[in-house]
């Protein structure tokens, strides 16, 4: 299992985002994203996801693939609790509630955190909910959207050590601003051009 | 509390602007009293035939309303999934909602038996409203979160009861406070012309030819009453509903 990319080319209104990037990722491997904003990064991730169309290039690999994401918008659903919008994404809820009021609490969420609506939780909570229910997926490649922004040093730093245990053996791909983030993760950096003009 | 209070002030105030207007007039036949309405409602409430009366139409509006509502919601999510659905109700939903409710009062009265005259009209006055409302709901449903649903492959059940009920459910409620009045309104009107026996309309036609106008007011009063207590009790039922979809244990 992997994934190569090559040749992707993406425009918004004749604009070009993406002009023949090329990529690709192990079976296993951690890649960390970079480049500078508005270089087509998260362009790049909403085309592995299937909500963008590329306008050429070729992906390899990604065909039945399960896809597990964290947006860089948490996208939870505001009136259900931490726990049940990790559950929404399992495939079997009855069973997994164990495994993801766990989850929940290896990433710092208490036991009022877990079950408070995702309207009320702060922000770092939203996010670590939406890092839990990526995970919970079981997804064979997890895409992580700058999923760490916003938390503090600690928290990030426990939130990294889950991501990093917890997709053992899976594809990951962070997009990141942050170099030490990306070493945390031990991922492999590839850097993307700035936007052609 | 202080709101109601309010309220009650000025409802007061009303009573007290009709009890003046009453007595300036001193015709009783063109303006009774609210004491004189109290009056012919005293005399009224305690009858079967009031009761009996007060059920059918009831029974016959509230029909056509859960109708209504029921087909507005599934003709919405429908319009919404399909296209064609939608271009195709366009115009009839555009026609009902422009038509004047006598003309179709009258048109009806031709098809159906006059005793269920009022069902159908009822129908006919919610059904756009609701269907309307709720289609746009449904169209303003947060795309990140559809975005979500797609990307996690969330099975269609999950992704109505997680994203798209809780997202449309407040202009499905809202649209329904407003057709709860219009389901009244509409329905004694279609009484009042379609004439069913033991209906309110026809009660308050009698009182109308008659000149017995306490008990037209009397049969007025009632008819707000019972208008308000049923938009209550429809709300309420449909707020604890959506209280429980937006945060309900078995949403996943």
């Amino acid at each position: 299992m992997s994934i190569t990319v090559t040749g992707l080319c993406k425009a918004f209104d004749a604009k070009p985002v993406l002009h023949g990037f090329g990529f690709s990722l192990a079976d296993g491997e951690t890649v960390a994203l970079m480049g500078p904003s508005g270089c087509g990064k998260t362009t790049f991730l909403r085309i592995l996801m299937g909500l963008e169309t590329p306008d050429a290039g070729t992906i390899e690999g990604l065909r039945g693939l399960r896809i597990a994401p964290v947006f860089q918008q948490d996208r939870l659903c505001p009136g259900l609790s931490a726990l049940q919008n990790v559950l929404l994404v399992a495939a079997h809820p009855a069973q997994t509630a164990a495994q993801a009021e766990g989850l929940l609490r290896e990433l710092g969420l208490d036991e009022d955190d877990i079950r408070r609506p995702a309207a009320v939780l702060s922000g770092g909570q939203r996010r670590r909910a939406a890092l839990a229910r990526a995970v919970l997926a079981d997804g064979d490649l997890v895409l992580l959207d700058e999923a760490f922004k916003g938390l503090d040093e600690a928290t990030a730093a426990q939130a990294i050590d889950f991501v990093r245990r917890r997709t053992q053996g899976k594809m990951v791909l962070a997009v990141t601003h942050s170099a030490a983030e990306a070493a945390a993760l031990g991922a492999r950096v590839v850097r993307m051009p700035a936007r052609p003009d | 509390m202080r709101e109601k209070w309010k309220t009650a002030a000025a409802v007061l105030f009303w009573l007290a602007v009709w009890q003046l207007a009453a007595m300036a007039i001193r015709q009783q036949l063109f303006l009774p009293t609210p004491a004189s309405v109290l009056a012919a409602l005293a005399e009224l409430v305690p009858t079967a035939d009031f009761w009996r009366r007060v059920g059918f139409s009831l029974a016959r509006i509230a029909g056509g309303f859960f109708l209504a509502a029921a087909a507005a919601a599934v003709l919405a999510a429908l319009a919404a999934a399909l296209d064609t659905v939608e271009v195709l109700l366009r115009p009839l939903i555009l026609v009902v909602k422009t038509t004047p409710v006598a003309s179709f009062i009258i048109l009806a009265l031709v098809w159906l038996p006059s005793r269920n005259l009022s069902v159908f009209i009822s129908f006919l006055m919610v059904l756009p409203v609701v269907y309307t409302a709720t289609l746009a709901g449904i169209r303003h449903t947060d795309p990140q979160l559809l975005e979500m649903a797609r990307v996690f492959r969330l099975p269609p059940a999950r992704r109505v009861r997680a994203i798209y009920l809780p997202e449309t459910m407040p202009y499905f409620v809202s649209a329904c406070s407003t057709a709860l009045g219009l389901a009244w309104k509409s329905g004694v009107a279609a009484e009042v012309i379609g004439l069913p026996d033991g209906s309110i309309g026809e009660a308050l036609y009698q009182a109308k030819v008659f000149l017995t106008m306490p008990e037209l007011f009397a049969w007025t009063v009632v008819i707000i009453l019972a208008s308000m207590l049923f938009e209550r009790a429809v709300l309420r039922l449909l707020r604890w509903a959506a209280a429980r979809i937006a945060g309900t244990k078995e949403a996943v």
